[in-house]
């Protein structure tokens, strides 16, 4: 059996709008294994969104614990879980979230300003990245300058840049083409290929087909898991 | 960290807003460089002036008595002498006294005739009220002084009234039905103070006067002193010594006026280092309205990028990392506003220059001219340093608590 790398137990998060309480997720219990390959499948304002945010420590449970890396992060502050973050999650997200005033090599070095890393040394990274994803013509574009798969692709790298333990990806393909759609997927197996977890949320079953598990969302709660 | 580079691509990618803010920050500090280099260049441009009518120099003038004193009665005229010239000089603290006469009578020369006001004063004079004549000319000497000879030296007025378009020098003019040579022409200065300018005097020895008229009092003693910070006690013991002279109480502080050249100047600088700093406050305020400006366009700034913020806070940005970026872009806007400003204020200042001014009160102080001294840089730089970083932290506080989750939603 593989090292577990995230543990969630008994999660629960609830939105205050207003005076209405509403119960987003409900008793998660998850364990994911470092070089899984998950889907997470569900309709709607099932809360998969929800959960994403929780698992890369974007937010915080109401209730409940979390284990990241052997590391309970559900009560830490706002900066200790940006460098979490910034240590383990590469965030991909569907409508790709590029900074449009900023050229597609510094959008893919942009983590590694957070990490402190010198500017000839973070932009050697991310060309190296760009290069190997088969975007080495576009390092000076701006994200209104690529099409939308090759947006996502730049995405993707700087998702990857700091080497994450974790790709954590919302409807990576919601805003996609087909094909672009499949070049994406066949990125996350060649990550997940080199021994890192893969989590990806999606309404789409085909999409789902991909992973080596599947998690089903209903209401909050996780409703099947195979 | 965040790099420069970043922060002017993103400067200019929200060009108008950019512009405008850059504009504000360089109008405000045009403003105030501009007011305190113009303050500036007239304080200085008058005490420059306020020097040229005489360093150090106490002028007394009789004075009337106000109290009964030992058979002196009040509201008596007191009359100077020669006596109290001489106790004067032996007074602490004076380097030197002279005595002075003034009267106003009419100048012949040939057919034409002027009426003038004249002094009758000793050849120091035109060292203490820094006067000069042409080359070639002189002012009155010594030698004058012990052969009471009749020597006039005129100032511009006259020379401008009597001799149009001629040298007065070497001419010989009737002052009072007597023949004067005139041995010098007083050269234009700027002046201010001490009342009538030089320029409208004439002058000849105070010994030919005594002679022609034998005048009953001096009409004023000029008391060049030694140490500015003793002036008071000299006022005091001069007062002291006139009323002891003439019988007068010697604490009637009536017996004697004083005008003094010094305090008169410590006043104008100080009501000049007041204009400055009324003018500052307005420049600051000026500025201050400029900084509002950014910081309500940083605002504007943050709810715009809420999106951004939340992608970069996702990446790893910490409260640090975000509250920086503002501050900084904060600081860089103000940093090239201020430097435009600068270059601004800094042709206003050359053009001013160029500019010829005219009118009667140029002609006697000079052309005042606007200075940019390093201590107004100095006030304008650190001004604009607060400012910057103030219209900065507000808007970066309120991106900095952006909650990441929230904003990623947010579009
Ligand atoms: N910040 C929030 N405040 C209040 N309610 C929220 C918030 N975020 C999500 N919700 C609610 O929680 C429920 C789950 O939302 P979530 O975004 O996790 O769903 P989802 O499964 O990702 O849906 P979709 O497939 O449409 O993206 C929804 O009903 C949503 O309205
Ligand atoms: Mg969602």
């Amino acid at each position: 059996m593989n090292e577990v790398i995230a543990e969630l137990h008994n999660i629960g998060k609830t939105y205050h709008t207003g005076k209405v309480n509403f119960e987003a997720l409900r008793g998660i219990n998850l364990k994911i294994e470092r070089g899984e390959y998950i889907a997470i499948l569900g309709p709607s304002g099932s809360g998969k969104s929800t959960l994403m945010q929780i698992i890369g420590c974007l937010s915080t449970p109401t209730v409940g614990s979390y284990f990241l890396a052997g590391k309970e992060v559900s009560k830490l502050s706002g900066d200790e879980l940006a460098k979490i973050r910034n240590l383990y999650i590469g965030f991909v997200f569907q409508k790709f979230n590029l900074m449009p005033q900023m050229t597609a090599v510094d959008n893919v070095a942009l983590p590694l300003v957070y990490r402190g890393i010198k500017t000839e040394e973070r932009r050697k990274q991310a060309k190296d990245i760009l290069r190997h994803i088969g975007l080495g013509q576009h390092f000076s574009h701006h994200a209104n300058e690529l099409s939308g798969g090759q947006q996502q692709r730049v995405a993707i790298a700087r998702a990857l840049v700091t080497n994450p333990e974790i790709i954590l990806a919302d409807e990576p393909t919601g805003n996609l083409d087909s094909k672009s759609g499949a070049e994406i997927i066949n990125l996350f197996g060649e990550f997940n290929a080199k021994g890192k977890t893969v989590i990806i949320i999606t309404h789409d079953v085909s999409m789902a087909r991909h992973a080596k598990r599947i998690i089903e969302i209903q209401d909050g709660s996780i409703s099947a898991s195979r | 960290m965040i790099i420069l580079r970043e922060i002017i691509q993103e400067l200019f990618y929200g060009k108008t807003r950019t512009i405008l803010t850059i504009a504000a920050i360089a109008w405000g500090t045009f403003a105030i460089a501009a007011t305190l280099a113009i303050g500036e260049g007239l304080r200085l441009k008058f005490s420059e002036t306020m020097a040229n009518a005489g360093d150090r120099l106490l002028t007394v003038s009789s004075g009337v008595t106000s109290k009964n004193y030992r058979g002196m009665s009040a509201n008596q005229p007191l009359k100077l002498t020669k006596q109290d010239s001489m106790a004067i000089a032996a007074l602490p603290n004076v380097k030197g006294v002279t005595i002075q006469y003034e009267f106003g009578t009419m100048m012949h020369y040939q057919e034409r005739r002027s009426y003038g006001h004249f002094r009758a004063v000793a050849p120091e004079y035109a060292t203490i009220h820094n006067i000069k004549v042409g080359s070639k000319q002189r002012f009155l000497s010594v030698l004058d002084l012990q052969k009471r000879s009749s020597v006039v030296v005129i100032g511009a007025v006259m020379a401008d009234k009597l001799f149009p378009g001629e040298d007065p020098a070497g001419k010989i003019v009737h002052i009072d039905n007597r023949l004067f040579t005139i041995i010098g022409v007083m050269q234009k200065k700027s002046q201010m103070s001490g009342g009538m300018p030089d320029e409208y005097f004439n002058w000849i020895p105070v010994s030919t006067y005594e002679l022609l008229k034998n005048p009953e009092k001096i009409d004023l003693i000029a008391v060049a002193y030694k140490d500015f910070k003793a002036l008071l006690q000299l006022k005091a013991n001069i007062q002291k010594v006139v009323a002891f002279n003439h019988g007068a109480s010697p604490d009637d502080a009536s017996v004697v006026n004083f005008s003094d050249i010094a305090e008169e100047q410590e006043k104008v600088n100080k009501f000049f280092i007041n204009m400055q700093i009324f003018l500052g406050i307005i420049g600051g305020l000026t500025l201050l309205l400029a900084g509002v400006g950014i910081a309500n366009v940083m605002y504007a700034a943050v709810r715009r990028e809420t999106h951004q913020i939340g992608v970069r806070m996702a990446l790893g940005a910490t409260t640090k990392n975000i509250l920086f970026r503002y501050i900084y872009e904060s600081l860089v806007a103000t940093f090239v506003g201020g430097i435009v400003g600068i270059v601004m204020a800094e042709i206003f200042v050359y053009v001013v220059r160029l500019i010829p001014f005219k009118g009667e009160l140029i002609r006697f102080t000079g052309k005042p001219e606007p200075v940019l001294s390093v201590l107004v840089l100095a006030i304008v730089i650190v001004v604009l340093g607060i400012i910057g970083l103030l219209a900065g932290l507000f808007p970066a506080l309120k991106a900095a608590k952006i909650d990441p989750a929230e904003a990623l939603i947010y579009e």
